[in-house]
């Protein structure tokens, strides 16, 4: 028979679904060096020991809320992560797109027609390659969740410059509605940057558990 | 093998997906015997099955170092100048959507300007925010990147013809100066915020 204090930290183990099971087993082993010390802190006081763990784990909170917090935390912190490294995915494109742009200034306008897809559609899509080989390199293993956050703003991007655009159009007819070639280097940088076996291997892990 | 040594195998799966198929089983093999081995010498000590099973799963995490995430393979300095730049770049995308599409008319510079300081302030937060102690000299290595930039399409501006659709009135010299009055701006947000707290530090 478990002691009580066993028993909720076997609820807590359980609860932890978000946190990697190694991660889920250290918060165990800290949540029961906790509830010791309060039991050990109750018994001084003249209580039992069933008592006492009682008190201590009444003192530590309710299992499926510690856990709740602890879960809310690790998924803030995997999100902020993600994030972060979005940005400096779109910093790197930024950085070679700005440098392409200074380069290749004077010819959309001045420069033969030919230029035009060119700058606009070729040029962002081979930045967008390079800088996702590049992340490549500097997070092995954690580009899928970043480059879906990039895609969103990028269509979020796309969405009001498409609305706009549009209003425009509508009001005045004269200006133009970007084409589908405008979305084309969204998906560059899952070509490079290993994202797409990432998600692969993601599924055929759940299957093979599944199964 | 065990359900939670189990679980611990499928953990490691997805940790290690980054890794080439044939170099990730051999590693899981060669963790799955080394819980093997685990369990059975914590057993002979005595532990209990889960206990034993417990025990070295936790020897084993720690021995392949795991980790939620990969930490970035870059500097902190360049972390935060990417993030500054890549934060200027969305917020100046993102707020410009409240103002007239016709940008480049007189009056509209000066709320483009004003756009700009806005998304500077809100880049070099977030940078503090990334990581505060490479932020002053990041958001300047990201500041400094900018304004050469800036600098190098100035000159071109200047030097190339101009498009044929800008309003009447607008020449390369005002395009000019008008880039360069929002480069200054630019730069006095991101250092006044850059500073800020520094000062408020200090009394």
């Amino acid at each position: 028979m478990h002691s009580p204090l066993e028993q909720y930290v076997d609820t807590l183990g359980q609860e932890l679904k978000a946190l990697p099971i190694h991660e889920r087993l250290e918060q165990m082993d800290e949540a029961r060096a906790h509830l010791d010390g309060l039991s050990v802190a109750y018994q001084e006081l003249g209580h039992t020991t069933e008592e006492a763990e009682q008190h201590a784990i009444v003192q530590f909170g309710e299992a499926v809320a510690v856990a709740k917090a602890l879960n809310r935390t690790a998924v803030k912190q995997r999100w902020c992560h993600a994030a972060g490294v979005a940005a400096i995915y779109w910093g790197i494109q930024q950085f070679l797109w700005s440098g392409c742009y200074t380069l290749f200034l004077p010819y959309p306008h001045s420069g033969p027609k030919g230029w035009m897809p060119l700058y606009y559609t070729v040029l962002p899509f081979l930045t967008h390659l390079a800088a996702g080989a590049i992340l490549k390199r500097l997070v092995p293993g954690n580009t899928l969740r970043p480059l879906l956050l990039v895609t969103g703003v990028m269509a979020t991007i796309m969405l009001f410059l498409s609305l706009r655009l549009g209003l425009q159009w509508l009001q005045t007819g004269t200006g133009f509605t970007p084409g589908l070639e405008w979305f084309l280097p969204v998906i560059a940088p899952f070509l490079t940057s290993g994202a797409l076996r990432e998600a692969r291997y993601e599924q055929q892990r759940r299957r093979r558990i599944l199964a | 093998m065990s359900s939670l040594t189990q679980r611990f195998l499928s953990a490691l799966d997805t940790e290690w997906s980054y890794l080439p198929v044939a170099e990730r089983e051999s590693e899981k093999q060669r963790v799955a015997q080394r819980l093997d081995e685990l369990v059975r010498a914590e057993q002979e000590l005595g532990a209990e099955d889960y206990e034993a099973q417990r025990r070295a799963v936790r020897a084993v995490g720690q021995e392949c170092q795991l980790r939620p995430q990969t930490s970035v393979r870059l500097a902190p300095v360049w972390q935060v100048a990417l993030i500054w730049v890549a934060v200027r770049s969305v917020a100046y995308t993102l707020l410009g959507f409240v103002l007239p599409l016709q940008t480049v008319a007189p009056g509209v510079m000066v709320s483009w300007t004003g756009l700009g300081m806005v998304a500077a302030v809100l880049a070099t937060v977030v940078a503090r925010l990334w990581h505060p102690r490479a932020a002053l000299r990041g958001v300047l290595y990201g500041l400094g990147t900018q304004v050469v930039f800036s600098l190098i399409t100035a000159v071109q501006l200047r030097l190339t013809p101009l498009p044929a659709n800008l309003p009447v009135g607008l020449g390369s010299d005002a395009l000019l100066r008008v880039s360069l009055i929002s480069l200054v701006g630019m730069v006095l947000a991101t250092l006044a915020t850059l500073l800020a707290p520094q000062r408020r530090r200090k009394r």
